[in-house]
């Protein structure tokens, strides 16, 4: 059992730039309708835990990369007490970078990004959850949609599909920096923390919405969104700058992967917005952008531009002191600077039939960063759209427009509930 | 649910979470609350120990620099105090406080004392004693140190390898400064490079297998 892995193209970043500010740690919870009993969640993890090995490691020191290394040490479920996505202490967590977690009616993952994406952690999750409601007694079956607990890990599962889809054109990005986009500013929380905001709404209903309006569901969203930011920004005096918001796409939809590691690309849409603009406008832009960007061939250029800035020698044998340095410099000037808010959405989760009613719905916590204090994250199960945005500024005008705006435009009730971080009573 | 009439949307909570506005009692919920309270007062301890630590450091440096200008400008001794409180600094947050790894706290401590070292003996006059003696059998106490920890620890010495090789890279570090022309005794400076050296062989030779087999993880391209 003496396993190791590289940690892969994408997960490298995430080593060099984590910080007090930028924990790395994303989230992705079910909430159950009843209790959630925690002997049964650690036996369920205790089984579920061999069966996702890159997930279940500890990560080593190298001289020229970190790598990740088989974890045989117990993984202990915790109570929930923390607020979402705070760094993980390895010395406290048996060098684990994943956390499970219960509070309540919820079951909560947290994973350090190096180890994985939105798409590995919600397999993991709901593996989890198929084997808590086992353990339970309750009559579920995987139906196909579950990574089974007994099956030992497929090799496909392990890879780094950027390696395998990579052509070798190496495909380099233009020197400059690209535009600047408008920044949100804010006073940090004192202590330091992430507030989170759900709202939770009809998803075929604003599904169908969305496509009355000639877009996608993320198409929607990220139109009220710029839209909304765009009147905050006026606020502020600062019409130039272009609002844009960062889109993680999984690749395993365009590049068939069956890998739990990080898969995916991130598209920057943004918008000039001006008086002039009407909001059926930002609708039209944000949507062109989304096909043009998703487009098979700009995500292989994607691809490419990774695998070949990370393969080259010079690149390899630079020791991590100094490269990873260098990443952070990349990742501030090039990924932070360019965007204004992230938005992933993990989609329409697939569930066994027979395990939709111990379940009501999930969310996905985007960790916010000094540059993009404001993250949102997207996730439908059970037709429960769930909306969450995470924030380490005491200023929420923009969360508040978004979900006013939403409501106003569709007409759907929208449920809001938070964690309430930073609202001293 | 509770409806926030300001901002036209249903919650569960007691004031409305966008706009802060009181809509009504605490709905008593079937399912109850989906997040615990969180005790900030503890987070704000926490913060304020650690920032509370560091200005006390500057401000006692801050001090000696108003005494040390007032009564004796022509002798800086406030470098000793300003050095002395970075080294007891390292100290305190990172060797006794902090849950760092223990090979960790080692090299963090070699490095500290060096340059707390490094600053006595410059502000005597010229480096001298530190870089001759002092700081390659500090160096070499730090490869020992470890060494003998990693043969106690036995099952658990993963861990130490990267701490290891770290310090091994330092024992370098005095052969360095002979023939940048900064020390001018030689054979400290060859005690710690064979010392390195030594440990590097020792380890390589006599471990098992799973040594080396760390040794190609640790340096892989």
């Amino acid at each position: 059992m003496d396993q190791w892995y590289k940690i892969d193209n994408t997960g490298k970043i995430f080593h060099a730039v984590s910080s007090a500010t930028n924990s790395s740690v994303f989230r992705v919870s079910m909430i159950l309708k009843e209790t959630i009993e925690p002997d049964c969640l650690q036996k369920a993890l205790d089984i579920v835990a061999i069966r996702f090995p890159t997930l279940t490691v500890r990560v080593r020191k190298g001289v020229f990369w970190d790598f990740m290394e088989y974890n045989d040490a117990p993984l202990h479920v915790k109570k929930e007490s923390d607020y979402p996505c705070a760094p993980i202490d390895t010395k406290s967590n048996n060098a684990y970078l994943i956390r499970v977690l219960y509070f309540d009616r919820r079951i909560s993952v947290e994973i350090f990004h190096s180890l994985t994406d939105g798409g590995g952690a919600v397999e993991f999750l709901k593996t989890l959850v198929y084997q808590y409601l086992i353990l339970k007694g309750e009559s579920v079956a995987a139906e196909g949609a579950v990574l089974l607990p007994e099956d030992p890990p497929n090799k496909e599962e392990i890879e780094d599909s950027f390696e395998r889809y990579s052509t070798g054109r190496s495909e380099k990005r233009s020197g400059s920096r690209g535009e600047k986009a408008f920044q949100i500013k804010g006073t940090a929380f004192n202590p330091l923390g992430i507030n989170v905001i759900h709202g939770v709404v009809d998803a075929s209903g604003l599904n169908a919405f969305a496509k009355r309006h000639g877009t996608s569901l993320t198409g929607f969203l990220m139109s009220v969104l710029i839209h909304v930011i765009h009147t905050e920004k006026m606020t502020r005096g600062k019409s130039e700058e272009k609002v844009a918001i960062a889109l993680p796409i999984s690749l395993r939809r365009q590049f068939p992967s069956m890998t739990l590691r990080n898969f995916f690309s991130v598209a920057n849409i943004g918008a000039h917005v001006d008086d002039h603009v009407t909001f059926d406008d930002i609708i039209k832009e944000v949507t062109g952008q989304l096909k043009e960007r998703t487009d098979k061939e700009a995500l292989q250029a994607n691809i490419n531009r990774f695998v070949s800035l990370q393969s080259s020698l010079w690149t390899r044998l630079t020791p991590v002191v100094l490269k990873y340095p260098a990443m952070r410099l990349g990742f501030n000037q090039f990924g932070e600077r360019a965007k204004t808010m992230t938005l992933s959405n993990l989609g329409n989760v697939k569930m066994p039939e027979s395990m939709a009613p111990h379940i009501e719905r999930m969310d996905v916590v985007l960790y916010p960063t000094r540059n993009s204090p404001i993250n949102c994250g997207l996730v439908t199960l059970n037709d429960q759209l769930t909306i969450t945005f995470a924030r380490s500024i005491e200023e929420n005008d923009i969360i508040t427009a978004f979900f006013r705006e939403l409501r106003r435009l569709t007409g759907f009730e929208i449920a809001i509930y938070s964690n309430d971080w930073g609202e001293e009573t | 649910m509770n409806r926030c009439t300001h901002c036209d949307l249903k919650t569960n909570h007691e004031t409305c979470p966008l706009c802060h506005a009181k809509v009504g009692a605490q709905a008593t919920q079937v399912q109850g609350t989906l997040y615990p309270a969180y005790d900030t007062k503890e987070y704000r301890t926490k913060t304020r120990i650690s920032r509370l630590a560091i200005f006390l450091g500057v401000l006692t440096v801050l001090i000696c620099l108003a005494i040390n200008i007032i009564v004796l400008p022509e002798f800086l001794w406030v470098f000793y105090v300003a050095v002395s409180v970075f080294y007891v600094l390292i100290l305190l947050s990172h060797t006794i406080l902090s849950r760092s790894h223990l090979g960790g706290k080692i090299v963090a401590q070699v490095v500290s004392l060096t340059i707390l070292l490094l600053v006595i003996d410059l502000m005597s006059g010229s480096i001298q004693w530190s870089v001759d003696y002092v700081v390659p059998f500090l160096i070499v106490g730090g490869i020992l140190l470890m060494s003998i920890i990693i043969l106690k620890v036995r099952l658990r010495w993963g861990g130490y390898v990267s701490f290891l090789l770290l310090m091994l890279a330092l024992g370098f570090l005095p052969a360095l400064f002979y023939v940048a022309g900064v020390a001018t005794v030689l054979w400290p400076s060859i005690v710690a490079a064979l010392f390195a050296m030594t440990t590097f062989s020792a380890i390589f030779l006599f471990a098992n297998r799973a040594f080396k087999t760390q040794l190609g993880r640790r340096f892989h391209i």
